[in-house]
């Protein structure tokens, strides 16, 4: 169970803080809600591009890095699809330098020319690193766009194509702040070896003057379902064949999510999973196999990849995917196996609650996506799944025709 | 009220780093056990540690492959039987080696310690090493290290360490794929048989631990039933190092390099060693460093670019690493060996060392923060035969390092003449 005490500020600010006196530490984390699916179609990779400017000075403070380093802290960010996460642990005590930088870079940032011409260049190198210069690392640029026809998921949180980057002037920056980055528009959560009546003194005294901003309300187009199966076929220089298999599944708020997850865990959570015992370790097909859900909060994908054994036909592999996935369509569950997966959902809960900054990230999405207090009934709604709904939900989503697939093969053959 | 947001609100230098220490006990076998009672949550690492690590092994891949296989079938379960168990109790085993040291660990829930534990043991004390799970192995691994062979990164990595400290020494040998069509069950067994018992293990518990977690322990591992041989010879190898100073991997369409500048280092037992780790975190430790500054914030020209130092028992290496544009390439070493120089020849200004200083006591704090992070560190000082006292030494030497004595160790150790560079990729 984990507690938390909240309050909003007058500019819309919500602020959330859980104590944890057994760290030295505070967690401090901002969400703001804009990620990748709010870019133009035409300019693409700007929420990420902006995540890294927002290390390049704020308004009052030019090195946002030095600052915090001096108060012993260390932070990072990430951007995915849906939200940019911004992330700072330090002292307890030195809490309030935090709050300093935070509010200074929501209050508005230098925007200088040097800064964008520089990150453009390092987030394009970062493009070159993960996209293109590795094995098998452009998958997710095809299979978006195979599975996301109208909904801005079709392209990755990196961007379409490094010309996007290439193209970014100030001007599309500062338009794109003042969008996006608003206390009306960010989940503060605060979490650690801290008092919640000082740090609402601390969000009153750096945040509150900050006024509230004018944010679009979001209104994005909806996927049309599919209903013809897809399909990919490429050759890389790549060692071995790999195979992708997408279907679209329930966005994150909806009541079938949970069903979906356990799906997943069950056909590849662990080595006694189906798809690794009977896949990898009986039949021989790959030599690894997932299954898994991207879990944005839109409606998602159902993932299911692997890279082939030696000498083994892609359409051999595919079809004995298929088959496991029918399997588990039509025949009954084993009744250990759909209890493992429940208890594995308790032991992942456990574990995943030893960190302070851990619990702060997760509290600021549910509140995001609902209620903070979601934290703490989630793991009632996996445990209420019933092996009807997974035979439900899995013939819902394997459904042929929902399904996307990459062939992706190795140039020697 | 207005607020001055121009000026820093204040902060606290860090004075006293506070941790939680290990308990030791030992089990009536006489294994050491040491324990560490924090955290919130009712969850328990239990770590069995022995000196069965790539040190020890006459033949490639021998140490790692024992290690993976125990959990892979034993006397009593197959190896579907042992993940089944683990995957029902929610449980999360893992068994991992390092040059020295082959660790074999455990994560549960406090209320199934009983049951995982009993599995836990039968994996310790049984394997069987069945062919059939031996196969699939080499199978998956080999092709793991095709695709891995891909990377520019890996590539300037293994080239890196073979030039260092020569590909007879287990800190510079690499692993080719045929390695893997040379592993036997044969081998495994014996190589368990000789290092996996009672006599040379070690036992580390973090989590919420009382008497009873205790008491189970010695359950399954306190008998008299593992024994083995005491004082296990521990083979002395020398450090080649190559005279190359440069070794270039060519890969045609790479749209990056992989560039690993660096020399052999010293064991963290070194008089040495936590001042060089001061020196290095200014150069390329933290987002902040010299080498991110310059390189990625100033010129843009790679994604990251850091420097570490790694040690081991019996020595270690200073290494920088990065990414970088293939275009780039030349100039990024360039100003690589300029910040070398920088090092070598002027004095760190007061305000960025006393940043980084505050820096490094926050990432002691990050580095004690809950039950495993607490095990690790205590694993941390144990390995290299270190106490407690070294955290204490860490923290005393980061507040009183001087910048002269920083500019004698640069040209002491950063000398980028003796220094090798590998880049694969294009250069």
């Amino acid at each position: 169970m984990i507690e938390f005490k909240r309050k909003t500020l007058s500019n819309g600010l919500k602020i959330i803080v859980h104590t944890d006196k057994t760290s030295p530490l505070a967690a401090v984390n901002l969400l703001y809600n804009v990620g990748a699916r709010d870019e133009d179609p035409d300019r693409t990779g700007f929420a990420h591009l902006f995540e890294h400017l927002m290390f390049g000075g704020s308004i009052n403070i030019p090195s946002y890095d030095n600052a915090l380093q001096s108060a012993g802290g260390d932070n990072n960010a990430f951007t995915n699809n849906d939200i940019t996460n911004y992330y700072v642990t330090l002292p307890a005590e030195n809490l309030e330098t935090a709050f300093w930088l935070e509010s200074d870079r929501m209050l508005s940032l230098a925007f200088t020319e040097k800064s964008l011409e520089v990150q453009r260049n390092v987030v394009i190198e970062e493009f070159k690193q993960r996209y293109l210069n590795q094995p098998y690392g452009d998958e997710w640029l095809l299979l978006r766009p195979l599975a996301y026809k109208k909904h801005p998921y079709l392209w990755s949180t990196i961007g379409k194509e490094i010309s996007h980057i290439e193209n970014a002037r100030i001007e599309h920056v500062r338009d794109f702040f003042y969008k996006h980055y608003a206390p009306n528009n960010c989940i503060l959560v605060v979490s650690g070896n801290v008092n919640p009546v000082k740090v609402f003194s601390l969000a009153e005294k750096w945040f509150g003057p900050i006024e509230k901003r004018n944010v679009p309300v979001r209104n994005l187009p909806v996927e049309p379902k599919q209903t013809k199966a897809r399909k990919l076929e490429v050759e890389r220089d790549v060692p071995v064949d790999s195979l992708y298999k997408v279907y679209h599944m329930s966005d994150r708020k909806s009541k079938d999510y949970y069903s979906t997850d356990l799906l997943s865990d069950l056909l590849s959570n662990g080595k006694s999973s189906r798809l690794y015992q009977n896949l990898v370790k009986e039949k021989k097909m790959f030599s690894q196999l997932d299954a898994y859900i991207t879990g944005s909060i839109d409606a998602g994908l159902f993932v299911v990849e692997g890279k082939l054994a030696d000498k083994i036909k892609m359409k051999t592999a595919d079809q004995a995917v298929v088959e496991e996935l029918e399997k588990i369509c039509t025949k009954p569950l084993k009744k250990d196996e759909f209890q493992k997966v429940k208890n594995k959902v308790e032991s992942t809960l456990v574990f995943s609650e030893m960190s302070i900054l851990n619990k702060a990230m997760k509290i600021a999405f549910h509140e995001l996506i609902g209620d903070a207090a979601d934290i703490n009934s989630e793991p009632d709604k996996y445990l209420k799944v019933t092996p009807a709904d997974i035979k439900k939900i899995a013939n819902e989503v394997f459904a042929p025709t929902n399904c996307s697939t990459l062939y992706y093969y190795s140039k020697k053959q | 009220m207005q607020i001055n947001r121009k000026k820093t609100p204040g902060f606290e230098e860090i004075k006293k780093i506070k941790y939680i220490k290990a308990k030791k006990t030992s089990l009536k076998n006489g294994i050491p056990v040491h324990y560490i009672n924090a955290g919130t949550q009712d969850v328990i690492r239990v770590d069995l540690l022995f000196n069965a690590g790539v040190w020890f092994q006459e033949k490639p891949l021998v140490s790692s492959t024992t290690n993976a296989l125990m959990g892979e079938g034993t006397k009593k379960y197959n190896s579907q039987q042992i993940s089944e168990k683990f995957d029902f109790y929610g449980a999360h085993f893992n068994a991992s080696v390092d040059y020295h040291a082959a660790t074999v660990s455990l994560y549960t829930l406090s209320k199934y310690l009983n049951e995982t534990l009993e599995v836990l043991e039968q994996i310790v004390k049984h394997p069987v090493f069945p062919i059939k799970e031996l196969e699939n192995y080499i199978r998956n691994k080999k092709q793991d290290l095709t695709i891995e062979l891909t990377k520019v990164k890996t590539q300037a990595r293994r080239e890196f360490l073979k030039a260092i400290f020569g590909e007879n020494h287990p800190y510079g040998h690499v692993i080719e794929p045929e390695d893997y069509e040379k592993v036997n069950t044969k081998q495994l067994s014996d190589f368990h048989k000789c290092l996996y018992n009672a006599s040379n293990c070690k036992i580390v518990v973090a989590g919420k631990i009382d008497d009873k977690v205790l008491k189970l322990i010695n359950r399954y591992f306190g008998g008299k039933d593992w024994q083995g041989k005491e004082n296990i010879e521990i083979k002395k190898f020398a450090v080649k190092t190559t005279k190359e100073k440069r070794i270039v991997v060519e890969k045609k369409d790479a749209v990056q390099s992989a560039i690993r500048i660096g020399c052999e280092l010293f064991s963290k037992t070194h008089p040495d060693f936590i001042k060089m780790q001061v020196l290095n975190t200014v150069l390329g430790g933290y987002f902040g460093s010299r080498l991110m500054t310059n390189i990625r914030e100033d010129k843009g020209y790679t994604y990251g670019i850091g420097s570490v130092i790694f040690s081991f028992k019996e020595s270690g290496y200073f290494v920088i690493v990065s990414e970088v544009g293939a275009k780039v390439c030349k100039d990024a070493i360039k100003e690589v060996k300029k910040e070398l120089k920088c090092l070598r020849e002027e004095l760190i200004p007061k305000e960025e060392l006393k940043r980084v200083k505050s820096y490094m006591l926050g990432e002691m704090l990050r580095n004690f923060d809950g039950p495993f992070a607490l095990a690790d560190a205590f694993i941390g000082v144990d390995a290299y035969g270190l106490k407690y006292k070294f955290y204490d030494e860490f923290v005393q030497t980061i507040k009183d390092v001087t910048p002269a004595e920083l500019k004698k160790l640069a040209v002491k150790y950063l000398d980028d003449k003796k220094m090798i560079e590998v880049i694969a990729g294009k250069y």
